[in-house]
């Protein structure tokens, strides 16, 4: 082998690692690429996710609110209805319970 | 000649490297693939475990929000229904006392004079003893009040001596024991009798007003 030619294939040599070089570094981009890609798509996912949630913890807010709503009312209309109880049978006990008390005063009955 | 063979040998190299790179190529985007699987893979795992930790977190919140409301509500209606109670049971006490004035010309308030007069007589034993009746009493005389003496101290052997005094209090009915010695004083006005048994008697007016 000649100098001429040795020089001509290494020249030749070079412009093929060159070359080679390119694909490797375009095949890295490529990859990186993707792996940014994916890194973008976890992102939505879990930013999907956090719209979700905060959708639904309005959803759990209004029906807690709804659910504590009725509650209350329930307990005022219990309430009422025992209030009125109260009402009836004291005025239908209320001589009972004087007789009771001036008994008491007087001396005919012990407590 | 000689570059016909430099050129086969340069190309054998030239297919050598380029098969190498297109392996390398090809592991470095499989890998690459593998990677953004695993990232997407992650991120669903992650935010399944997100939604599940934070939605249990949102229902504890509003499950303690709804719990406390509940519980404040139910206290206030039980307080709002002990306070009327209270109210219908303390209301029977100030009609006893209106009550009490029809009292005032019968036998039964003679049987109360009588009655506290010997609880009186029986604490004190001996000596004279101030008895102040109330403004609005005009049956009850020092006569009347004697003659309960005499019997009392009859009936239980002691000698006690009641005056009845100028001095007149306000009150409904009843009247007011004083010693001679000013130390001791029963109270004995309706008024004051109510006031002492509204406490002892209110779980008996309670039964009686609501069971």
């Amino acid at each position: 082998m000649t100098a001429v030619s040795l020089i001509h294939m290494l020249k030749n040599i070079k412009e093929i690692e060159s070359s080679l070089i390119s694909d490797l570094n375009k095949t890295n981009a490529e990859a990186n690429k993707k792996i940014e890609q994916a890194r973008e798509k976890a992102r939505k996912i879990i930013d999907d996710m956090m719209q979700k949630i905060e959708i639904e913890r309005k959803e759990i807010q209004k029906n807690s609110e709804i659910e504590i709503r009725n509650k209350l009312i329930e307990i005022d209309i219990t309430t009422q209805k025992i209030l009125n109880e109260i009402e009836e049978k004291a005025k239908s006990n209320k001589d009972a319970a004087i007789n009771f008390i001036l008994k008491y005063i007087f001396g005919e009955i012990n407590a | 000649m000689l570059e016909d063979m430099s050129k086969s040998r340069v190309k054998k190299i030239h297919d050598y490297i380029q098969e190498e790179i297109n392996k390398q190529c090809s592991k470095i985007m499989l890998d690459a693939e593998e990677k953004a699987q695993e990232i997407i893979s992650e991120a669903l795992t992650n935010a399944k475990s997100l939604y599940l930790e934070k939605i249990n977190e949102i229902k504890n919140e509003f499950d303690k929000i709804k719990n406390r409301n509940i519980t404040e509500a139910e206290f206030n209606a039980k307080q709002k229904i002990l306070k009327r109670k209270n109210d219908l049971i303390y209301s029977i006490f100030d009609d006893v006392l209106n009550k009490l004035k029809q009292y005032m010309a019968t036998d039964t308030y003679l049987k109360f004079l009588e009655k506290s007069l010997t609880e009186v007589a029986l604490n004190v034993r001996s000596g004279e003893v101030e008895i102040v009746l109330c403004d609005s009493d005009t049956i009850t005389s020092e006569n009347m009040i004697k003659s309960l003496e005499e019997k009392i101290n009859h009936k239980f052997n002691i000698n006690i001596s009641f005056r009845v005094s100028q001095e007149k209090i306000k009150a409904t009915g009843g009247f007011i024991a004083r010693h001679a010695d000013g130390k001791i004083s029963y109270d004995y006005t309706f008024e004051t009798m109510l006031d002492k048994i509204k406490e002892p008697l209110r779980p008996v007016i309670s039964k009686i007003l609501f069971e």
